[in-house]
């Protein structure tokens, strides 16, 4: 049977080491003081370890709801079906682009190019944003998708290449390549930029609607 | 200009058309059409516009008045021709001309 040694005995113990100056009262305060302090430590790790959980699991929410509205709007792309497409994009994605003219524009890109071959890797590249590679008749081209915080679609890209050719301070000379399709403009001068170094050339500027 | 006009129809747009020479712009704030309504006199944003700039034309503080334009909009009738892709070719043309290779 193991011996059972009380608290205010531990200074007799000879290989205890530093209780020495500890009263027997004061052994057990400590041990009450220390269970408390565990206690609180407990606590304080949990909460802490439970906020980021709560993140991370506001943020899986998220981009589980993301990965549906992407797989929903690629089928459409396969097959057409319109139905409960609306769910899975934002107000305001749906207020600049309505589903007729997304329908339109699926239609279009059809006719124009081919048939869609294949749609492949789904891939998320940040908490907000995912890529899949599409090929149309001989186009092959990266679907990007921008989502909401409700995972749902708020903007999207169709591109032929690499959006990082894409980002909008581009020098003139990447301006001339012919692989680059469209550039925002955020302020007058990157077009000046572009009229004025083929000044000595007639120029054409057209100003339209893509729609 | 249009309340579907967005990224991706721009893109999509852009795809139908495209040339070495070619450059597209997406103007979501429509800072273009602002300006040249400005420097045309229209009153309004200028859209749906196609201008021709000849050789010595140069943009210093805003983009300068064109040597020739045609336009589809309504109420510019004074102010230049309904577009006619002929009459654009041969403006085009003569502007070109006075280009030395």
């Amino acid at each position: 049977m193991a011996e059972q040694v009380d608290a205010r005995d531990l200074k007799s113990l000879p290989d205890f080491q530093g209780a020495g100056s500890i009263p027997a009262s004061g052994s057990l305060i400590l041990n009450i003081l220390m269970k408390l302090l565990s206690y609180n430590l407990m606590v304080l790790l949990t909460l802490i370890c439970v906020a980021p959980l709560n993140n991370i699991l506001a943020d899986s929410k998220t981009q589980t709801s993301a990965k549906i509205s992407a797989e929903r709007f690629l089928k459409f792309l396969e097959t057409g079906d319109t139905l409960n497409l609306q769910a899975v994009f934002s107000d305001s994605f749906l207020e600049a682009f309505p589903i007729q003219n997304l329908a339109e524009e699926r239609e279009n890109a059809l006719q124009d190019w081919g048939d869609l071959k294949r749609i492949e890797n789904l891939k998320f590249t940040s908490e907000n944003e995912a890529l899949a590679q599409i090929s149309i008749g001989e186009k092959e081209l990266e679907l990007y998708f921008e989502f909401d915080e409700n995972g749902k679609i708020n903007d999207l890209e169709l591109v032929e290449q690499s959006k990082e050719d894409l980002k909008p301070k581009v020098t003139w000379e990447e301006l001339g390549k012919d692989t680059l399709l469209v550039f925002k403009i955020d302020e007058l001068e990157q077009l000046r930029n572009a009229f004025q170094k083929d000044k000595g050339k007639v120029r054409l500027v057209s100003l339209l609607s893509p729609t | 200009m249009l309340r579907s006009d967005s990224k991706i129809a721009s893109v999509l747009g852009s795809l139908e058309f495209t040339d070495a020479r070619l450059s597209y712009f997406w103007d979501e704030a429509k800072l273009t059409g602002q300006a040249w309504g400005k420097i045309l006199n229209l009153n309004k944003p200028a859209w749906d516009v196609y201008f021709v700039y000849g050789p010595k034309a140069s943009w210093k503080k805003s983009p300068p008045k064109p040597n020739f334009w045609m336009h589809q909009l309504s109420g510019c009738e004074d102010k230049a021709l309904f577009l006619d892709l002929e009459g654009l070719e041969v403006e085009v043309k003569k502007l070109l001309s006075t280009v030395k290779n």
